[in-house]
């Protein structure tokens, strides 16, 4: 029962955002793969779960159209891990997904709106 | 190099993250046993986000074809037997079939090596048969040239120039050259231009004009050594200098287009004047048509001025005009499409054997499919996996095959004493090579398809449990490799019938009376040249020579003609004298000039009266021997000797003698009759010896003898009897050889294609045997059983081969000699060959079947 339960309170991402998540998370500062997958996660209030099955491709996929960049470091915790970092295009990528994102919500709440229908 | 890192530091980062994951866990309170296994599951599938990450990096087509070939060339590897089956069955396939377009497209698909070729037409006179039927007289041909509007040109070569003297001495041992008149304006005509040197010039043309030749570049290659400063230079031909003005380009094989299987070393101008229009028959007239006329107007326009000739003149001549291309290559247009079917059926049972294989992989293989669909693999990407195995098999299969047909082609084009027009020209053909690969990589291609679209469909938990259940079950059979076998059978047998209807046809032909006796039989070309003043000197001059051979030891018989059967002809009007015959109505009759003693020397049995000695000399009465069909014709039942006969003046018949064949082995004698050459107008003959003796010691104690009183005589070809048989009959033999290994090569491979798929259902059912074993069943019964599945499938194939060939032979009728399309005799062999051999190639198994330790296999898996 708890699984069912876990799976029930978690929301698909919708299609695009992942990669605006990534680049958000990315703002703060460098960071490895498994880190934004926990960042993404804690900061959704353990809503958002991304799947490495989508997150790992997305990471390669944002760093081959050149926003964001790579290198291997030590973790905090003494591991070799690859950080991944903005990269100036990606930061203008970030500012356009973020206005696109607000739009979508604008116009899904003005739908979406409880007194809606028509005036 | 690049993705090589890349690939490691990707293992790197998800190694780091399930370290991290675990680690995360082990705080949180897990074991570390827990945590790993715990990260682990969450992660999920790690080859397949690998994978996809590795998708993102673009250019993943390359990687992956790069992934597939080496995986397809590992599986192939692992598996020998099966990879050198198939790639050798579809090495032969192709192998086969580019030798065979590479010859149809140099013969049938390519023009004549002549600019324009489809302007060229042979215009034939198509009054009675044989070479003086199709020839035109000297002034016929003057008439054609003026007074046609048809032809922007038109030229002669003399067709019988075999019978022209050139013996050429002062190189080395004096020889007997094979020169061809040529018309003015004949090169040009066809487009030829001169390798070294020029061609004839109009006022060379005329008799009486300083005599020069144009050499073939093959005799001013092999006996000349090739002379660069050839022009110029005198040659002395029976006994007079000639002077060489030129050299014809390779490309210019006279011999290949108008007289295949023969030799031809040098042109002389053919005069065209009135000495030569009181010569017979004797030209081939060519003609290039202008542009813009067709071949039925200009056969309208010649018909009518050939009607206007026979009108003017009295008696009858004929144009039948014929593209040059149909006649050089038109008789040979049927048996190369036959031969070009056979080696396509090759190529079909190649590809279902090939097909057949891979199904039978594909069946092996379903586990290891399933199990990899089970873990993530993709559909399309497994399907891709196979498709590249089919693709490195094809690829593999046309490596081989391409020495294989540049081998064959090779041997095609070089074949000896083989009447088939321009196979020596006959080269690899790239193109042919390219289109059968193609379709065998297409084929391949195709057929992989069908096994990888068949396994990725399977259910997955079906098969991976069927594995482990072998034994439960239902014998598993697949249809489709049935068919594949039964359709290979039906082609193999309807090539087998067709290989045998030819075979037998061929044999008949071989069996076929001759009317003389061919064996151990030597001839040369004895020609006196210039020496012999006339005819009372010639004759003086051949019984001398016949003389000699007789007294060398080891000769049986020797005799002189002037055209040994098979190798010459030439034929004249005929008639009884006193009769009339209405016009166009005159018999023609084949001509010899023989000695004495030459009808028991070939063997030709004398039916009634006598036979040529030496009381027939020039001077006293002429006479003439005639053949059975000749007395039969002429004379209807009455008796012939005593008679006279037209034959070049009045003769009287003094014998009759058997028919013999005297132009091929398949056609009717005709009529025929021999005059002794001592009253007739000779000038070289044949000297023809019995003899157990071999070619080469004849000659060379003949050569001794003779040059002992005439050291100028050309003594250089000595050939036998027996190879004039086999080129007559090499266009036959030429099918028939290439039919029957298409057959024989049909036959091992639909064998193969059975002992695979019997081979395969036994595999399958090893446990089912072992048990049955085990029980205490019968080997010999098990064996049958097995042995009859195969029977099952060649009595299948062999029902719908016979059904086909019954079709296939109707169109082969053409090519069949004495034996009927449907020769009851050769159809049950065939079919009782291929169920034998279909047993055995399903005993093979049965009998493994049969020997398996029941304990082994019920251990199986």
């Amino acid at each position: 029962m708890p699984r069912k339960e876990r799976y029930q309170n978690r929301i698909e991402l919708l299609q695009g955002t992942l990669d605006m998540l990534i680049l958000k998370t990315l703002q703060w500062g460098p960071a490895h793969g498994y880190a934004i997958s926990q960042a993404i996660r804690a900061n959704s209030g353990d809503v958002l779960q991304v799947e490495t099955g989508s997150l790992y491709p997305a990471l390669h996929r944002l760093e081959k159209q050149g926003w964001l960049a790579s290198e291997w470091k030590q973790s905090e915790s003494n591991q070799r891990a690859k950080y991944y970092r903005l990269t100036p295009s990606g930061k203008k990528q970030l500012a356009s997904e973020r206005a696109r994102w607000a739009q979508l919500v604008s116009a899904i709440a003005g739908i979406m709106r409880p007194e809606g229908g028509r005036p | 190099m690049i993705r090589r890192r890349r690939n490691r530091e990707l293992d790197d980062e998800i190694a780091a993250h399930l370290r991290m994951a675990g680690r995360d866990r082990v705080e949180r309170g897990a074991t570390q046993a827990e945590a790993e296994s715990a990260a682990r599951r969450e992660f999920g599938n790690e080859a397949l986000i690998k994978e996809m990450a590795r998708g993102a990096w673009g250019g993943a087509w390359l990687d992956r074809l790069n992934q597939d070939l080496a995986f397809a060339i590992r599986v192939l590897a692992k598996s020998p037997a099966f990879t050198l089956i198939a790639v050798i069955t579809l090495a032969l396939g192709i192998g086969a079939n580019t030798a065979i377009f590479s010859v149809l497209n140099g013969l049938l698909v390519r023009s004549l090596p002549f600019p324009r070729a489809y302007e060229l037409v042979w215009v034939a006179n198509s009054v009675g048969s044989g070479p003086s039927g199709t020839t035109s007289q000297s002034f016929t041909f003057r008439d054609f040239r003026r007074l046609n509007r048809s032809f922007s040109k038109m030229a002669a070569y003399n067709a019988f120039f075999p019978y022209v003297s050139y013996n050429l001495t002062g190189k080395g041992d004096p020889e007997r050259l094979l020169g061809v008149g040529v018309t003015e304006g004949f090169f040009s005509l066809l487009g030829v231009q001169p390798a070294i040197g020029r061609f004839f010039l109009p006022e060379e043309c005329v008799r009486g004009a300083r005599s020069v030749v144009v050499l073939t570049y093959g005799f001013w290659k092999t006996k000349l050594a090739a002379d660069p400063k050839i022009a110029g230079q005198m040659l002395i031909i029976n006994g007079a200098p000639v002077e060489v003005i030129g050299v014809a380009p390779p490309s210019f094989d006279f011999v290949s287009v108008f007289t295949p299987g023969a030799r031809v070393d040098l042109f002389t101008p053919h005069y065209i004047d009135r000495e030569s229009d009181r010569h017979g028959n004797e030209l081939a007239i060519i003609g290039r048509l202008k542009p813009g006329v067709t071949l039925a107007a200009a056969q309208t326009e010649m018909s009518a001025l050939a009607d206007r000739l026979s009108r003017e003149r009295g008696y009858t001549i004929g144009a039948q005009l014929q593209l040059l291309e149909d006649r050089v290559t038109g008789p040979l247009r049927r048996p190369l499409l036959v031969l070009a079917c056979a080696v396509g059926f090759v190529l079909l049972i190649a590809c279902a054997n090939l097909s057949n294989l891979l199904l039978a992989r594909a069946a092996a293989r379903k586990k290891e499919i399933a199990l990899r669909l089970a873990v993530g693999a993709s559909r399309l990407r497994l399907m891709r996996q196979m498709l590249t195995e089919s693709l490195v098999l094809a690829l593999l299969g046309g490596a081989v095959a391409l020495p294989l047909a540049f081998w064959g082609t090779r041997t095609l084009a070089n074949l000896r004493r083989t009447s088939i027009p321009m196979l020596g020209q006959v080269e690899f053909d790239i193109q042919a090579f390219l289109f059968t690969l193609v379709l065998s990589t297409g084929a391949g291609l195709l057929f992989g398809l069908i096994p990888a679209w068949q396994a990725t469909r399977s259910d997955l938990s079906d098969a991976i449990k069927e594995g482990a259940t072998g034994a439960g079950g239902a014998i598993h059979r697949d249809r489709a490799r049935s068919a594949l076998v039964i359709s290979e059978v039906a082609l193999s047998l309807m090539l087998l019938g067709a290989a045998g209807l030819m075979m037998k046809s061929f044999l008949r032909l071989l069996e076929t009376d001759l009317g003389f006796r061919p064996d151990h039989l030597v001839m040369v070309r004895v020609d006196p040249g210039p020496q012999v003043q006339d005819k009372t000197q010639l004759t003086a001059f051949l019984d001398q020579v016949v003389e000699s051979a007789r007294q060398v030891p080891g000769v049986d018989g020797a005799a002189l003609t002037d055209a040994v059967p098979l190798d010459r002809d030439r034929s004249w009007g005929t008639g009884v004298v006193g009769e009339s015959y209405p016009p166009g109505q005159r018999p023609i009759a084949f001509v010899r000039a023989v000695g004495p003693g030459y009808f028991s020397v070939m063997r030709i049995p004398v039916l009634a009266g006598r036979t040529f000695d030496s009381h027939d000399r020039p001077g006293s009465e002429t006479v003439v021997v005639i053949n059975e069909s000749m007395a039969k014709q002429l004379f209807h039942g009455q008796n012939p000797l005593g008679r006279e006969v037209w034959a070049g003046g009045k003769c009287r018949v003094i014998g009759v003698v058997r028919d013999v064949k005297h132009s091929a082995l398949d056609q009717e004698a005709g009529l025929e009759f021999y005059f002794p050459y001592s009253q007739g107008d000779v000038e070289s003959a044949d000297l023809v010896v019995r003899t157990t003796l071999e070619p080469a010691a004849l000659a060379s104690a003949l050569r001794r003898k003779i040059w002992s009183f005439a050291p100028n005589q050309p003594l250089s070809e000595f050939r036998t009897v027996d190879q004039l048989v086999e080129t007559a009959s090499s266009p036959r033999r030429f099918t028939l050889v290439l039919l029957g290994i298409f057959a024989a090569l049909a036959v091992v491979l639909a064998s193969v294609g059975i002992y695979g798929v019997i081979n395969y259902s036994v595999g399958q059912r090893t446990r089912e045997i072992g048990i049955r074993m085990a029980l205490g069943a019968d080997a010999a019964r098990l064996e049958w059983q097995v042995v009859k599945e195969a029977l099952g499938l060649s009595l299948a194939g062999s029902m719908l081969g016979l059904a086909g060939l019954a079709i296939l032979s109707r169109y082969i009728a053409s090519l069949l000699f004495q034996v009927t399309p449907t020769d009851p005799a050769i159809f049950t062999e065939v079919t009782l060959l291929l169920i034998g051999v279909a047993a055995i190639a399903g005993y093979i198994p049965a009998r493994q079947a049969s020997r398996v330790n029941p304990v082994n296999a019920l251990r199986v898996e």
